[in-house]
């Protein structure tokens, strides 16, 4: 693999972090449905005039919350990755630890996907494909404005791009 | 002919032709009619015989020779009459037929010759004829066709001329299935009407008391005749509608009634040329060919059903002969294909093969690896892992319904129903463990494994034969397996992954599944290296796991031990706790697993071993890993491991190894995947619909 001047530096090789706003991200990916969910049971409960049940349900609700929350927080802190001379590493994960190396000369596609919430955010992830459906290469909080160009770097990487004159 | 033009297709007769220096086989066919084999109604050279009234003759223009010379694109795109931009060579007189087989007869010299022995496929190359061309649509038309009666063997002596045109008389003849494939395709329909009939008659139209049946019979086959006529129709019209041609570059097929298809299959991009024979088709004396590409999705596998074995024969080496020879042909211009592709000149499949490379393409030989003998696949089949898991499982509940529950039952009468019922459960299950002995029995009768070149060809069947062709390069990962009964036999089974593309649907998953039913053990060493694809491989001696693998090995087993014996144990209190002894059979058993797991890393493949009822052993070779991945546990960080998991193409679970020491796990994740090989320019290709 060639690799003459980074033309990142986000892909300097160095071990990075996701985007700060990707916190956020995490934490309303596995906050909401509780969210939504504690709060329907909390009203159903007044409605029904039952404060005790209300105020059990806020205490777990907020308690699940609070663990989400913190979860998501870790997975964010958790989650590094790392655009080496020839692979992409990723380490991440909260209670079971994963690290994956997917060699740049393996990609075979890129996608580019934005959920609502990363809309809002700016955000975007990242998923390297190769021709094996078990690979495990997503950067779930890109910059949207550097997603792009990360696309097309890991693309040149790969060695696809030069070949858009073909048929 | 132009009674035989569909509407869809209308030729333009104002385009005059450059390929009216083709011998012109359809001159005289008449319209609208099938020809049986029997009565080729292709012209025999007497049949195109050079004279003052051919010049008349239209001359038939040959699709796949030229882009879509005359009518409509039926893909939408512009009509090419031009052959300047033909990606395929044209045909010219002067240039040497390009079919295999005993040569064509030298052109007649006169009216007064006779007819040369020999196979009839077209005629040879004769004068140019004269005359504005008359172009006739094939496409899409009912154009009577003619059927050869078998399709030409591949001969490996043929000289290869790169470049070369394919005469188009010689070659790209529309041909049809088998008739007999009609018959085929109706079996089940056949077969249950006919059951219906039968039970309608028996049971259901039972004479009345005044002896006149409730319905009357001349109603029934008043009503079946017309179902079974216009199912028959269908079948008839599908059958003629289905068409397929063959020339030195691809296969393409034409099928639909109503919705025509046109589907290109480039022999570039054939990965696999399959011949099944089910029941049916074994009947009636058929074969069906798939042909599978690369890529994924249900247009890429074409099924010929059916063909008349030979014919299928023939044509399943030929097409593996051709792609073979095109490939050797891209590796030897490669660079030339780079080029090529730099100057814009088009390097799809049609495109003439570059005058580099080899001129002639030896037919490898090929050598058989494993052939198994029924005596082989009754001891296979006896020690099968169902057998394995069946028996003990039959004996446990006989004995368990027989005896324990009779003597916990007071009165004689139950104990006696309990110890009947035992047995019961006991022969039951001891015949479905018949059953998959038969049926894997039947499966893999007569298999055979041999390799040719670079494919490996599997054979196997009784009621449905099959003979599969695999590229050895598509194997993504090889599994050998076994279990205790099979160990003690110095048996194993070998399973291979491959990656070809397949159609979904249980037929697909079972086509990049392939085994080797059973396999003695010794013979490991000689297979496995074919396998694998590289000859000086060797079994290697696996590394074991760290001690703290074991550690753990024994820990979790004795814990599951432990938690299984507990229900039971406190249930049955006093005497239960003794259940819990159980637990220690842990301690064999983590030991067992610890020295069954390893891994072996050669420079060619990974070995990643383990299981102690099944030992599974599989053999990823390192250019198919895309990538690799650790997992740890929050016990497996406590001990410093990690799993291990090495991801491969057209594989749900990828292959793993537990409980590898962390460091050594984090370097195979990076060593373990080779770098990119450097292959030749890639020709990069249009989908398989490209008019070709």
């Amino acid at each position: 693999m060639q690799t003459a001047a980074p033309r990142y530096t986000i892909l300097d090789g160095s071990v990075r972090q996701l985007d700060r706003r990707a916190r956020i991200d995490f934490m309303a990916d596995s906050a909401v449905v509780l969210l939504v969910v504690t709060i329907l049971f909390v009203g159903l409960s007044f409605l029904a005039r039952m404060p005790t049940l209300a105020a059990v349900a806020a205490l777990v609700g907020g308690v699940l919350l609070g663990c989400s929350v913190l979860m998501a927080s870790l997975r964010w802190k958790r989650f590094t990755w790392q655009a080496g001379p020839e692979s992409l590493d990723l380490h991440h994960g909260v209670i079971t630890r994963r690290s994956s190396s997917v060699p740049y000369h393996r990609i075979q596609q890129i996608d580019l996907r934005q959920r609502p919430v990363q809309r809002l955010l700016g955000l975007s992830t990242l998923i390297l494909r190769t021709a094996a459906a078990s690979t495990d290469a997503e950067l779930p909080g890109v910059a949207t404005a550097d997603a792009d160009a990360l696309r097309q770097e890991f693309l040149h990487r790969a060695g696809l791009d030069d070949l858009d004159d073909a048929v | 002919m132009p009674s035989a033009k569909s509407s869809c297709t209308e030729p333009d007769s104002t385009t005059s032709m450059t390929l009216s220096d083709r011998p012109d086989p359809a001159a005289g066919d008449p319209p609208a009619e099938i020809h049986t084999p029997t009565e080729p109604h292709r012209p025999s050279p007497t049949g195109t015989q050079p004279g003052p009234s051919s010049a008349t003759a239209p001359p038939r223009p040959v699709y796949g020779s030229s882009a879509w010379p005359i009518g409509p694109n039926p893909l939408g795109g512009p009509r090419s009459p031009a052959p300047q931009s033909d990606p395929e060579p044209l045909p010219s007189q002067e240039a040497t037929p390009m079919w295999f087989g005993p040569p064509p007869p030298a052109p007649p010299q006169g009216p007064g010759f006779t007819v040369p022995p020999g196979p009839s496929y077209g005629v040879p190359p004769g004068p140019t004829y004269g005359g504005p061309a008359q172009p006739a649509p094939l496409y899409g038309t009912w154009r009577p066709i003619d059927i050869p009666e078998t399709f030409p063997k591949a001969d490996p002596n043929r000289p290869f001329v790169p470049g070369a045109p394919v005469t188009p008389d010689l070659d790209d003849v529309a041909r049809r299935t088998s008739k007999r494939s009609i018959l085929a395709n109706l079996s089940g329909t056949i077969l249950v009407s006919l059951y219906l009939a039968f039970r309608f008659e028996v049971e259901g139209n039972r004479p009345s008391r005044t002896g006149a049946t409730l319905v009357p019979q001349w109603v029934v086959i008043a009503a079946v005749l017309p179902v079974a006529s216009v199912l028959f129709g269908i079948a008839f019209l599908r059958w003629r509608a289905f068409t397929f041609r063959v020339n030195e570059h691809r296969i393409v097929v034409d099928k639909g009634v109503l919705t025509r298809h046109h589907q290109v299959i480039p022999f570039d991009r054939v990965q696999q040329v399959d011949i099944n024979r089910k029941l049916t088709a074994l009947v009636l004396g058929l074969s069906e060919v798939r042909i599978d590409t690369a890529g994924s999705g249900n247009e890429t596998s074409v099924k010929l059903r059916y063909l008349a074995p030979q014919e299928a024969d023939a044509l399943r080496s030929f097409i593996l002969y051709h792609r073979d020879l095109r490939r050797s042909h891209a590796q030897a211009a490669g660079v030339g294909a780079a080029t090529a592709a730099a100057t814009g000149a088009s390097a799809y499949p049609g495109a003439p093969i570059p005058a580099t490379g080899p001129t002639h393409l030896p037919l490898p030989p090929e050598h058989t690896l494993v052939t198994l003998s029924p005596k082989q696949l009754i001891v296979g089949a006896l020690t099968h892992n169902s057998v394995v898991a069946l028996v003990p499982i039959a004996v446990l509940v006989a004995v368990w319904t027989g005896s324990f529950m009779a003597l916990a039952s007071n009165r004689p009468a139950t104990s006696a129903a309990w110890v009947g019922g035992g047995l019961l459960t006991l022969v039951i299950l001891l015949f479905l463990v018949a059953q998959t002995l038969v049926s894997t029995v039947v499966r893999h009768w007569g298999f055979s494994l041999s390799h040719q070149g670079d494919d490996l060809h599997l054979r196997f069947g009784l009621t449905d034969q099959r003979h599969l062709t695999v590229p050895r390069r598509r194997i993504q990962h090889v599994e050998v397996m076994d279990n205790p009964l099979r160990r003690a036999f110095g048996l194993v089974d070998v399973h291979l992954h491959s990656a070809a593309a397949t159609g979904g649907g249980g037929e697909g998953k079972a086509a990049t599944k392939f085994e080797i039913p059973v396999l003695r053990k010794a013979d490991l060493a000689v297979v496995l290296p074919l396998l694998l694809g590289d000859p000086h491989w060797h079994i290697p001696t696996l590394a074991p796991r760290p001690i703290a693998a074991k550690n753990r090995a024994i820990r979790r087993r004795v814990l599951v031990l432990l938690l299984a014996a507990s229900l039971p144990a406190i249930t049955f209190r006093p005497m239960g706790l003794a259940l819990f002894l159980l637990a220690f059979a842990g301690i064999p058993w983590g030991l067992a697993a610890h020295r069954r797991a390893g891994s072996a890393i050669t420079p060619s493949v990974a070995v990643l071993s383990h299981g102690v009822i099944h030992h599974r052993t599989a053999l990823v070779p390192r250019p198919k890993i895309q990538s690799a991945r650790t997992t740890a546990s929050p016990f497996q960080r406590m001990a410093r491991l990690q799993t291990l998991h090495l991801d491969v193409a057209r594989s749900a679970l990828a292959p793993h190894l537990f409980d590898i020491d962390c460091n050594l796990a984090d370097d195979l994740r990076h060593q373990v995947m080779t770098a990119p090989t450097k292959r030749p320019a890639p020709v990069r290709t249009g989908s398989p619909t490209v008019p070709v």
